[in-house]
C-alpha cells in the first residue's frame, strides 16, 4: 500500500511536532487513555430516552408475561454468574516484575497482574437494566472495577496513605472531579466516600490493627522469598520464565504460603475496615442529611472487599449538583468515582504471570483433565507447552549472538543504535536468537506423530495437537514437556 | 521521576529503569499501541518489545526526549504488527480509514517511476508541518501520528466532528499539492 510509506515518513517527523501535537504531556495521556471506558462498554443513554426504552420494555415484558413467554424472575443480567467468568476477563496494567529477564536471555517480560482483585472487562457506564441495584435511578458508574485505589494493592504506601487522605482540603478526586464537569447538572452519579485521616480508635485497638498488619508483611514476604528462590533455581537450570512460574505455583510449599498470605491480608483488612467504619460511619449519616442516597456502607460484608481497595466507608449516589455541593461542604473525608458490581470483588493477593492450574501427579491442567472426562475417548485439541533445558545465552552473550545473526559489528551498532528501523532489526533478532528454535523443533519432530499437529508451528515454545487422554498422559511424562493444558 | 534520571539509569545498567519507564510512559506507550491495535495483548507485546529496545538502545544512544523516543518504537512496532496481521483482512478501528485518507494525499502517476524513501519524504513533512497554522499541524498529528480518532480530536480541542473532518480534509489537499509541487510520486 503507497500509503504505508507516507505512514512511515510521518513517523519520523520532528519530536517538537509530535509532542506539541498534544497540547498536555505524555503522562497525561496515559493518564486519560487509563480512564477511557474500555471497548465494548454500553454507551450512556439520555434519561428521557432511557425512560421511552423502559416503557417499551416493561410494555413487552408484561405482554409477554401475559402470552406466558416470560416468567417474573431474573438473575440480574449483565452480571457474572461465577468468578471464573470475570477471571477470564483482562487484567489490566500492573507492576513489572522479573525485570531480571532483561539480563537473563528473556525477551519477554513478566508483568505482574497489577491489580489484587477480579476485575470487570471495564464498563464504566452501564444501562439500568443491568444495574445490581433494581428499581433506582439511571446511575453512572464512572469507575472500573480493579482500577481501585491509586496505590492499587495493599501494600505499605496504603497503610500510609491512611494518614495522608485528611491532609488535603480537596474533597473530589479529580479524575471525578474531570468525569463530573462534562456531565449535567441531573445526572446521577455513584460515588465511594472515603474515609479520612486520624481515626480515633483507642490505642489498643490500633496495636491490634498494627499487629494484624506486621503478620500479613511477614506472610507476604515469606512467599515473596520462596517465590523468587523458587524462580531463580528453575532459571538457573535454564527454564523459560513460564515455565517457571507454572511450577512454582504447583509447588506445595507455596501454594501454602500464599493461601497464609491471603488469610493474613484479609483478617488485617477486615480489622482495620471495621474500625475505621465504627469510628466514622456518621460521615455517611451527614451526607445523607443533604439529600443523598447510601446504596451501601462497611456494615455489608459483601462489599467489604471493594471498599477496603479503596479505602471507602460506603457508596452512595446523588446528582452532579449535589455532589458538587458536597464537594464544597464536607471536609475530613474525599470522595472518588464508584465502579458497579463491587459485589464481585475479593481479596485476592498479588500474583506474578501466568497461573497454570496443574493436577497432582501429572502435568495436565485441571480444565483439561476435566474436558477430558466429557470426551468418551476422543481426542482434544490441545496446547503442548514445551520446558526448555538448554543453554540460556546471559545478556552480553546475547548480545554478541544478536549482533552475529545481524551480521553488524559492535561499532556499527553503537553508531545505529538510535535507529528505530535498526532497534526493530534487533528486536527481531534478538528474539529469533532467544527463541530456541532448534531445540524445540528438535522436541516436536521426536516426541509428536505427524497426525498429532493440529497446525504448523510458528516456532513458539508451545504446539497446538490433537490428542487422546492416554497419549496426553503420555507425552506429559517426558521431561521436555512443561505442561499441556486445553487449547482456546 | 525525571526522564534525565530514568535515561541515566539506562546507563547505569539498572533494570529500576524499566520499571520507571512502565511508571511514567507505559501508559502513554499503551496508548498509541492500543489506538493502532485495538487489541490489548497485541499492544502490551509491542509495549513490551519498545522497552526492551529501549534497554538495548541506551547506552550507547542518548535519546534527547525519552517520550517521542519511545512512542516512535511502540508506533513502528505497533503499525508493523498490525500491517502483519492485516496482510489478508483489515482489521478494525481507525487505521484502515487513516491509511485511506492519507491515500488522497498521494499525487497520482506512475508510482514506480520517482521512488523516495521515508526518511527524505519526512524532511519534507517536516517544512510542509513548519508551515502549517499550529492548531492544523496539531490535529493532523494527532490523526496521523498518534491514530487519534475523530471524536478524540474533537474533544481534545473543542472542536466539532465536522469542525476536525474539514480542517484534516484542508491539511491533506494542502499536502497534496505540496508533494505535487515536489514532484514527489510515492
Amino acid at each position: 500500500m503507497r500509503s504505508d510509506l507516507l505512514q512511515d515518513a510521518i513517523g519520523m517527523v520532528r519530536d517538537e511536532y509530535i509532542e506539541d501535537a498534544h497540547a498536555d504531556s505524555a503522562v497525561e495521556r496515559a493518564k486519560r487513555h487509563a480512564e477511557k471506558p474500555a471497548e465494548g462498554s454500553v454507551p450512556r443513554f439520555s434519561l428521557g430516552k432511557m425512560a421511552a426504552g423502559l416503557c417499551a420494555a416493561v410494555l413487552l415484558v408484561f405482554g409477554l408475561y401475559r402470552i406466558g413467554l416470560v416468567p417474573f424472575t431474573g438473575n440480574g443480567g449483565g452480571q457474572f454468574e461465577t468468578a471464573e467468568e470475570m477471571e477470564n476477563t483482562t487484567q489490566a496494567g500492573g507492576d513489572l516484575a522479573g525485570v531480571g529477564d532483561m539480563t537473563g536471555g528473556e525477551t519477554n517480560v513478566q508483568w505482574e497482574t497489577g491489580s489484587c482483585w477480579l476485575p470487570e472487562s471495564g464498563s464504566s457506564v452501564v444501562e439500568n437494566e443491568t444495574d445490581t441495584h433494581q428499581g433506582l435511578p439511571e446511575i453512572i458508574w464512572s469507575a472500573v472495577l480493579g482500577e481501585a485505589s491509586p496505590e492499587n494493592v495493599f501494600q505499605e504506601s496504603t497503610a500510609g496513605s491512611l494518614d495522608g487522605l485528611g491532609s488535603s482540603d480537596k474533597v473530589i478526586e479529580t479524575r471525578f472531579q474531570a468525569v463530573l464537569d462534562k456531565a449535567a447538572d441531573n445526572e446521577i452519579f455513584a460515588f465511594v466516600v472515603r474515609y479520612g485521616a486520624y481515626y480515633s480508635a483507642d490505642s489498643a485497638v490500633k496495636e491490634q490493627i498494627e499487629v494484624l498488619h506486621s503478620a500479613y508483611r511477614q506472610a507476604r514476604n515469606t512467599r515473596d522469598d520462596l517465590r523468587n528462590d523458587l524462580y531463580w533455581e528453575l532459571k538457573d537450570g535454564g527454564m523459560s520464565s513460564a515455565e517457571a512460574f507454572a511450577r512454582i505455583y504447583k509447588n506445595p510449599e507455596f501454594v501454602e504460603s500464599r493461601q497464609a498470605a491471603l488469610d493474613a491480608l484479609r483478617e488485617w483488612k477486615l480489622a482495620e475496615l471495621a474500625v475505621v467504619f465504627e469510628d466514622q460511619k456518621e460521615k455517611l449519616e451527614e451526607i445523607q442529611d443533604m439529600g443523598i442516597t447510601l446504596l451501601y456502607d462497611a456494615s455489608d460484608e459483601e462489599y467489604c472487599p471493594y471498599l477496603a481497595a479503596v479505602d471507602g466507608l460506603g457508596v452512595m449516589y446523588g446528582t452532579k449538583a449535589q455532589i458538587l455541593e458536597l464537594g464544597e461542604m464536607v471536609k475530613g473525608c474525599r470522595i472518588r468515582a464508584a465502579a458497579e458490581h463491587a459485589e464481585n470483588y475479593e481479596f485476592i493477593d498479588q500474583y506474578t504471570g501466568h497461573e497454570i492450574y496443574l493436577s497432582e501427579g501429572n502435568y495436565l491442567t485441571d480444565p483439561l483433565i476435566a474436558a477430558y472426562e466429557q470426551a468418551d475417548g476422543q481426542k482434544l485439541r490441545v496446547e503442548v507447552q514445551m520446558a526448555y533445558y538448554g543453554e540460556t545465552l546471559v545478556k552480553d552473550e546475547k548480545h554478541k549472538a544478536v549482533l552475529a545473526y545481524m551480521g553488524v559489528s559492535q561499532a556499527e551498532y553503537e553508531a545505529r543504535c538510535g535507529e528505530i528501523e535498526f532497534r526493530q532489526q534487533y528486536i527481531a533478532a534478538e528474539k529469533y536468537v532467544t527463541s530456541n528454535r532448534d531445540y524445540y523443533e528438535e522436541v516436536i519432530r521426536r516426541l509428536l506423530k505427524e497426525d498429532e499437529l493440529a497446525e504448523e508451528w510458528d516456532g513458539g515454545s508451545s504446539v497446538l495437537a490433537n490428542l487422546t487422554y492416554e497419549r496426553a498422559l503420555e507425552l506429559a511424562a517426558n521431561e521436555e514437556i512443561a505442561y499441556i493444558e486445553l487449547a482456546d | 521521576m525525571e526522564d534525565n534520571r530514568i535515561i541515566e539509569l539506562y546507563w547505569q545498567r539498572d533494570e529500576a529503569a524499566i520499571a520507571q519507564t512502565q511508571a511514567k510512559y507505559g501508559g502513554y506507550c499503551h496508548s498509541i499501541a492500543y489506538h493502532l491495535l485495538h487489541n490489548y495483548e497485541d499492544a502490551e507485546e509491542c509495549v513490551n518489545d519498545t522497552y526492551v529496545g529501549a534497554w538495548n538502545a541506551i547506552p550507547p544512544y542518548r535519546p534527547r526526549n525519552l517520550a517521542t523516543f519511545l512512542g516512535r518504537i511502540t508506533r513502528n512496532l505497533s503499525l508493523k504488527k498490525w500491517r502483519a496481521k492485516t496482510a489478508k483482512k483489515r482489521g478494525s478501528g481507525d487505521v484502515p480509514l487513516v491509511l485511506d485518507e492519507l491515500e488522497g494525499c498521494i499525487p497520482s502517476g506512475n508510482s514506480i517511476d520517482a521512488y523516495m524513501d521515508a526518511e527524505e519524504l519526512a524532511g519534507i513533512l517536516d517544512d510542509f508541518l513548519g508551515g502549517l497554522p499550529v492548531t492544523e499541524r496539531r490535529v493532523f498529528l494527532c490523526r496521523y501520528w498518534y491514530f487519534d480518532s475523530v471524536s478524540e480530536i474533537a474533544a481534545r480541542f473543542g472542536f466539532t466532528h465536522s469542525k476536525v473532518k474539514m480542517m484534516l480534509k484542508r491539511t491533506r489537499d494542502k499536502l497534496l499539492k505540496r508533494l505535487e509541487k515536489e514532484d514527489i510520486w510515492i
